[in-house]
């Protein structure tokens, strides 16, 4: 799975998790907490995108993750590790 | 002898049941004595079952300050937030110091429904559960977001006490405003949101009744001699207290004094209720209130329908000298609301003390003791002056309160 099919999907539980943002707002170079996402709204997204992609990934891992594309990242290389 | 040596008056109701959303709809449809029983229907009721009740068809929240964040909370706290808006606007709490309210929700294990559902969505893939969950599940979130949404900073805290929670939350209401701890309190009778676990667990106890040959509408038939247990039903209440001298002090104006209350168990775990502890709470409720029993005109029974609830309970009012008070039975229109009831039923005696009139009860065709004054198939006139209220909860919890409609 490429990292933009990565990024749509954690880009659509961002438009569910925070329903009153534009759907432009949330670009890679984004971060969750810039577009209104509290800590808890930030591990939903997480945790719906893992859920859609099938992934396990402890939370933790996503501790230092700055914005989207950090996030997609770590995603993608979870992903090649489980080949 | 008082329980508090200062005047504590109520000056703000919410109320929101399947009838209706506000005062004004819920005084209506008990006055004409409407129902809204039927086989229910929401998500997470019903599994190779027909369970009978009562549900909220739609919930108007326009009024809430913020709606959108009504979107990710549990039912039981989206009704709390519509409800208490009510009370909040009628008691005109935004000129108050949000330090000095409290808020005290009468509840516990009150979302189960929501619980099942999210349950049964993650039971293969727990490793998913949604963060939310973690906190989410435990009651006191109700606590943390209604505090959040009316920016209530003083006291708070969600209460267990069955069926008898949300008489118990008024009364702790009432004493932290007594003790100073706050200025003005709220009271919340929370939704008890059942799943068809619970529904199946009561009806096999022998509490809940089943419809079995009875058509919906007259399963419900608390204090007859054919009723078959309760019936449950959504709902939700919230009632605001403070010092009669706060009251004025801020010309809000009053429903009614609470005078006196009374609440202790009975060293009794089983559902069975004890006659001793009944006929306890209710003579200690008026003796606090420094009346006498001749002096009650109005009773509020808990008369859920239960087979033994109901026999005990008519036992204790006649063994208290009650007979000659109107009484009737609020459960047999709205149902059972569980953790809500008390208080429910404290906002249903207010209102029917501002109407100047009694509702009816339903299905109320063959009483298990003829000898009282009953408030039978029509509303009555009547202009409540001491009126007594009573909730009585598994686990040998027994509550018992005076409303007095002249403020001294």
């Amino acid at each position: 799975m490429d990292k933009l099919a990565i990024f749509n999907i954690i880009k659509g539980e961002t438009l569910n998790v925070l329903s009153h943002i534009d759907e432009e707002s949330v670009t890679e170079a984004a971060s969750l907490r810039e577009l209104g996402a509290n800590s808890i709204d930030r591990a939903e997204i997480i945790m719906m995108a893992l859920e859609k992609l099938n992934l396990r990934m402890p939370m933790i891992e996503f501790a230092k993750a700055r914005n989207i594309s950090d996030i997609c990242a770590l995603i993608e290389n979870k992903l090649l590790e489980k080949g | 002898m008082n329980n508090s040596i200062e005047s504590i008056v109520i000056t703000g109701l919410g109320i929101t049941v399947p009838q209706g959303q506000g005062k004004q709809a819920v005084s209506e449809s008990l006055l004409k004595g409407s129902t809204c029983f039927s086989v229910m229907s929401k998500n997470g009721r019903q599994k190779e079952s027909t369970f009978i009740g009562s549900e909220i068809q739609e919930l108007n929240a326009s009024g809430v300050k913020s709606c959108n964040a009504l979107e990710r909370v549990s039912y039981s706290l989206k009704v709390a937030a519509v409800t208490l808006n009510e009370a909040w606007d009628d008691a005109n709490l935004s000129v108050i110091a949000p330090e000095r309210i409290g808020l005290i929700a009468g509840g516990s294990n009150f979302q189960q429904r929501e619980l099942v559902l999210r349950q049964e969505q993650y039971r293969d893939k727990p490793y998913y559960m949604r963060p939310n969950y973690g906190f989410n599940f435990m009651d006191g979130d109700l606590i943390g977001f209604c505090s959040q949404q009316f920016n209530i900073q003083g006291i708070g805290y969600t209460l267990g006490g069955a069926s008898a929670s949300g008489t118990l939350a008024l009364i702790k209401a009432v004493q932290a405003v007594a003790s100073g701890e706050v200025d003005v309190c709220i009271c919340l009778g929370t939704l008890m949101d059942l799943s068809y676990f619970e529904l199946y667990g009561l009806q096999a106890l022998g509490a809940m009744g089943c419809v079995d040959g009875h058509c919906a509408d007259q399963l419900c038939r608390p204090f007859d001699k054919n009723r078959r247990g309760f019936v449950y039903s959504e709902g939700c209440a919230a009632i605001v207290v403070e010092s009669r001298k706060h009251a004025l002090s801020r010309t809000a104006v009053p429903y009614a004094e609470v005078s006196g209350w009374s609440y202790h168990i009975d060293g009794h775990r089983n559902p069975d209720p004890q006659l001793e502890g009944e006929i306890r709470v209710i003579g200690n409720a008026i003796k606090n209130s420094g009346l006498s029993p001749n002096e009650i005109d109005y009773i509020n029974p808990h008369a859920t329908g239960s087979i033994l609830g109901d026999e005990v309970e008519i036992k204790a009012l006649a063994a208290s000298n009650l007979r000659h008070a109107y009484i009737n039975t609020t459960k047999s229109i709205l149902g059972h609301s569980l953790s809500a009831a008390g208080t429910v039923e404290v906002v249903s005696t207010l209102l029917q003390m501002r109407s100047g009139r009694l509702h009816p009860s339903k299905n109320l065709d063959d009483p298990i003791d003829d000898d009282f004054n009953w408030v039978r198939t029509q509303a009555i006139v009547h202009d409540i002056k001491h009126a007594l209220c009573l909730s009585f909860g598994f686990g040998g919890i027994n509550t018992a309160i005076c409303l007095h409609s002249k403020v001294s």
